[in-house]
């Protein structure tokens, strides 16, 4: 247990008003068609599994970083109340997802935080990841051209989410011991094999997401900028001639540039996107006043835009701060950890989670031309929710150990202080 | 329930919920920043007292002669050694590399492991990918030789 | 470990960085397009708004009611048919037909997303909900008057505003919609042309009346420039190929600047752009408004447009006296006019002048603001003096108004067509240059013959009219 002097800083207030925002959201769409028992259900359950991992996650482990838990939770459930207005059968799977991505998640800090072997199963992991992804490429199944699901029957999957927990802690385990180009080569071939797969699968999104963390990861490992530049280049070149190769890229950009150009056609979304966060206003139009249904697939990609039309651009603001507190955190647990294998992972983790980010919110509001991905802990899907869920076991992994450190060393130095040596 | 009654509970609610998202964003801000001093205390108090250090490498010769005997380095957690200044443990020798091996600590001793192909001998042996050295062991980088001296009373 | 710190601190940086850009870009493009997204024909909001809200009605801005809804929620147009045309393209219609009118682009207050929570509180047992009333800057009996007044048998467009207030008083654009017949229009061969508001959308070639532009710019960059003496012998070679002519033809003879200016002298101001050069006069006209994205609150004005490059001396000199690839929108003139009157300051039009809620709360929603800083207090004040003289020497003489102060500029822009050769656009803009009635006009009449002598006459007229009949808002 932690010492009194190293008390931490209380989240009560926080963890109360989480509650009663996601419990008054639910009461409040029980009452929306007339009434419904369901949404009732989900406002005792959703505050109780955040309340739950708080208080017992907390106890099992102090050093977890209680900041990163709740706001990934109250991320999660935020996702879930639109996702409840939108479509109440999905918020019910997503839920589930939700269940499982916390299982996940504390098996990975498990992993992260005690299990020493991690060199024996990189090679498991690679061949994994490749095999996941080769499989796509076979049997995969289109989705607004890209060919990145794999449909088992009773449920789809995507494996370019996971391929990216894998290339986060691949990279962390070779960049951590070894430096030099040549011993980078396996790492590195890995790495080009997952971007290259990806990239034939059309998933420009991923494929971004994975090239820039490589490059992030390998620029923190080795501090070679120039090398790192000259990925970044390479990166520029590469998505000019992606640009010329892909029709859908083109597309992409043509509407983004100006979408107004075929407002029923190619930029139909990104207009009704628009139009919606606009409806919002500051303030938004209250739960269940909007239409956010209006805008295509706005239960995964466009689900930032519902949350702006109904709870309005500040809440959406604060949701992008969270965000940033998240990742801000993820990056102060890299700048304290004692091993490089730690601090990459935790690089990695929150490179990958912000890029996405990034990349979707970026799109949604027109700043930056729209790559499908998803918007991490809110959208609706499965393989999304877990492979987010992964990235944040990884960080809580590492807070641990790095916490389990501070505290051993920090009270050792207590000690020498009151005794003092003879 | 009538549907002008939910519009206006529904735009009553969003002034609630736009209230505690920034409750919930600036009490959140206030403690973590409020963490990350205590954490920057921690960090200070431990390197303070120098219990971060887990091992300390005594400088016993040195080929070219520029160097004093006795010479102390402190390991702390993950080091690099080399001759270039982003270097944990920098050491002006012209036989070392600019990174030239990273010393990480584990359960039951130090592990060396040399970048590049570097030269490292511990305890006799030419090092190929890691070796364990334990308290006493020399330790030989390019023309260097150090004796390692594990500080057992501090956590890893 | 030390540099791996260092470098995991320059990606916390960079992510800061990135995440500070996004959220500020976020925020300022609802802020700046919010409505105008809002609005958009696409918006099925606004139509499905349509069937369960009963629209709020739209007054001018004596409470006269322009637009009502009927108890079936349908909308109702002035029933006037003369005064319905007048005022179509300021009110609109639910269509969406005509698409910058008062009925789309106020559609979120007459809709009543931006409803009060008092107001919702006094629909909990309507049946149907009601929308917020409107009240617009607009003078109907004005602008009906406007009607009466533009010659027969032409197209143009008229922006009349408080030039201290920016209260758009009238907005007429010829050819008139009808928003009770849509179905007049369907077979029109120019669609298109009916429904666009030339007063705020049309662009034209400015003529004579960018002198106004050229002026300011030669006031402010060439010291001196008002005592030097200028001869003008009716045409003056820029280039081999490219001649300047004066519309008379004969010549000027010598003199001031401010006898070139009442005489609208082309040759002199063709020679001041030369003499300034395509970056001064450019500077200018930007500061002005020309090339900029007006993103005002309560109205669209489509920018006017300096040409991004000038291909030689010859269209240099044209573009100074207001030809060229120069494009200009009435509506802008007229705040150019207004912010001469106005000490060199472009306030920003309103339409609106206050909103009323469906609880009766009435909001004022005109603030005066600051669109653009044009040019210094001194320079618009030499402006203002010689477009006086203009009114009462010069080319204008047909806009004065009996016991008034007018400012104003005629113009006569060139049209080439492919069709042959037209009659070029007249053109007239000015202010009134009194406290009491501050009032900034711009006329434009298509075809209307050279010498602007239509347009002046017609602004004349409007202007006399707006001094006797217009009331101050808050009455």
């Amino acid at each position: 247990m932690r010492s009194k002097e190293l008390k931490r800083p209380e989240t009560d207030w926080v963890l109360l008003a989480m509650t009663l925002f996601e419990a008054t959201a639910f009461i409040l769409l029980a009452f929306r068609d007339g009434f419904d028992f369901v949404p009732l259900i989900l406002a005792v359950s959703v505050p109780l599994l955040l309340v739950a991992q708080v208080l017992l996650l907390g106890r099992a482990y102090p050093h977890m970083d209680s900041y990163i838990l709740i706001i990934v939770n109250f991320l999660c459930g935020v996702g879930l109340i639109m996702l409840y207005r939108l479509d109440a059968g999905r918020a019910l799977r997503q839920l589930l997802f939700y269940g499982v991505g916390v299982m996940a998640m504390m098996g990975m800090t498990f992993l992260v935080a005690r299990y020493r072997g991690w060199r024996k199963l990189r090679l498991l992991i690679m061949l994994a990841s490749v095999a996941m992804l080769g499989l796509t490429l076979l049997i995969g199944e289109e989705n607004g051209g890209a060919k990145n699901w794999i449909d088992l029957g009773f449920l789809s999957i995507q494996p370019s989410e996971f391929v990216k927990v894998a290339l986060v802690l691949c990279l962390a385990m070779d960049l951590s011991e070894r430096r030099t180009v040549r011993q980078l080569v396996p790492v590195g071939l890995f790495a080009v094999a997952c971007v290259g797969l990806i990239v034939l699968q059309k998933d420009l999104g991923a494929v971004l997401i994975c090239f820039l963390t490589c490059l992030t990861v390998y620029y923190v490992a080795t501090s070679n900028w120039m090398l790192a530049l000259a990925g970044l280049v390479c990166a520029a070149a590469g998505s000019t001639v992606l640009y010329h190769l892909f029709d859908h890229v083109r597309t992409r950009v043509a509407i983004w540039q100006n979408p107004w150009d075929s407002p029923q056609g190619s930029g139909y979304q990104i207009i009704q996107s628009l139009i919606s966060i606009a409806s919002g206003g500051l303030t938004g139009m209250g739960l269940g006043l909007g239409s956010p249904d209006i805008v295509p697939v706005a239960e995964s990609d466009f689900i930032f835009s519902a949350i702006c039309e109904e709870f309005g651009i500040l809440v959406g603001l604060i949701l992008i701060l969270l965000y940033v507190i998240l990742f801000a955190r993820g990056l102060l647990l890299a700048m304290r950890a004692r091993s490089s294998f730690h601090a990459l992972l935790a690089v990695g983790a929150v490179t990958s989670l912000a890029l996405q980010t990034f990349m979707i919110v970026g799109g949604v509001i027109k700043m930056i031309p729209l790559t499908g991905v998803t918007l991490p802990f809110v959208s609706y899907g499965g393989s999304s929710m877990l492979s987010s869920m992964l990235m944040l076991g990884i960080l809580q992994g590492v807070s641990i150990s790095v916490g389990e450190q501070d505290e051993s060393q920090w009270r050792m130095a207590r000690r020498r202080e009151e005794v003092p040596e003879l | 329930m009538n549907a002008s009654a939910y519009e206006l509970l529904a735009s009553i609610a969003r002034y609630w919920f736009l209230g505690l998202a920034a409750l919930i964003a600036v009490r959140l801000i206030l403690a973590v920043v409020r963490e990350m001093r205590i954490e920057w205390r921690v960090q200070r108090e431990i390197s303070e007292a120098g219990t971060s250090i887990n091992a300390t490498l005594v400088l016993l010769s040195d080929e070219d002669r520029r160097m004093r005997r006795g010479k102390l380095y402190a390991v702390e957690g993950e080091t690099t050694v080399g001759r270039s200044h982003n270097c944990d443990v920098r050491i002006g020798s012209p036989s070392l590399k600019g990174t030239h091996c990273i010393l990480n600590m584990e359960a039951d001793g130090m592990n060396v492991v040399p970048v590049g192909g570097a030269f490292v001998v511990v305890d006799g042996e030419v090092v190929g990918r890691r070796a364990l050295a334990q308290d006493g062991s020399t330790i030989q980088m390019g023309g260097l030789v150090f004796r390692l001296r594990l500080e057992e009373g501090n956590a890893l | 470990m030390k540099q791996m710190k260092k470098n995991a601190r320059a990606v916390l940086c960079a992510l800061l960085a990135l995440f500070t850009v996004l959220s500020g870009y976020f925020f300022y493009a609802v802020y700046a397009n919010g409505n105008r997204w809002f609005t958009t024909p696409y918006n099925t909001r606004l139509r499905a708004a349509r069937g369960s809200v009963i629209a709020g009605d739209i007054l001018d801005r004596n409470g006269t009611v322009l637009v009502t809804s009927s108890a079936d929620g349908s909308r109702e147009y002035p029933t006037d048919r003369d005064t319905r045309k007048a005022l179509s393209h300021v009110l609109g219609d639910v269509e969406g037909n005509v698409p910058t009118g008062a009925e789309t682009f106020l559609a979120a207050d007459l809709l009543g997303f931006n409803a009060s929570l008092a107001d919702r509180a006094t629909q909990i047992f309507a049946e149907k909900r009601r929308g917020s009333d409107v009240q617009l800057t607009i003078d109907a009996d004005l602008q009906t008057y406007i009607a009466e007044q533009f010659p027969e048998d032409y197209n143009g467009a008229v922006a009349l505003l408080n030039y201290k207030t920016g209260e758009v008083l009238a907005l007429y654009s010829k050819p008139e919609y009808d928003a009770k017949h849509p179905e007049d229009y369907e077979d029109a061969e120019d669609q298109t042309g009916v429904l666009l508001n030339r007063a705020t959308q049309g662009r034209y070639a400015p003529g004579s009346v960018f002198k106004i532009v050229t002026l300011a710019c030669a006031l402010e960059n060439l010291p001196g420039v008002q005592d030097r003496v200028f001869t003008c012998e009716g045409t003056y070679a820029v280039t081999e190929e490219m001649d300047l002519i004066d519309t008379d033809g004969e010549g000027h003879g010598t003199l001031t600047l401010e006898e070139a200016f009442t005489k609208s002298c082309n040759i002199v101001f063709g020679q001041l752009a030369l003499e300034l050069g395509e970056e001064k006069l450019r500077a200018t006209a930007e500061r002005m408004g020309f090339n900029g994205n007006f993103l005002f609150e309560d109205l669209i004005v489509y920018e006017s447009i300096f040409p991004k490059a000038i291909e030689d001396e010859g269209e240099l000199a044209w573009t100074g006296v207001g030809q060229g690839n120069l494009m200009a929108v009435p509506m802008h003139l007229a705040m150019i006019a207004g912010a001469v009157g106005n000490g060199g300051t472009m306030v920003e039009p309103q339409l609106v002048l206050s909103v009323r809620g469906a609880a009766g709360g009435v909001h004022s929603r005109l603030s005066t603001r600051t669109a653009l800083q044009c040019m210094s207090a001194s320079t618009a004040g030499i402006i203002e003096s010689y477009m006086i003289e203009t009114v009462e020497s010069g080319t204008a003489t047909r806009a004065a108004v009996d016991g008034h102060t007018i400012a104003g500029k005629t113009g006569t822009a060139q049209v080439n067509s492919s069709g042959g050769r037209y009659s070029p656009h007249s053109w007239y803009v000015g202010c009134c240059a009194e406290e009491e009635t501050p009032y900034a006009i711009a006329v434009v009449v298509e075809n209307g013959g050279s010498g602007g002598s239509a347009a002046a006459r017609l602004a004349g007229r409007v202007m006399e009219r707006a001094i006797e009949t217009v009331q101050p808002a808050g009455r």
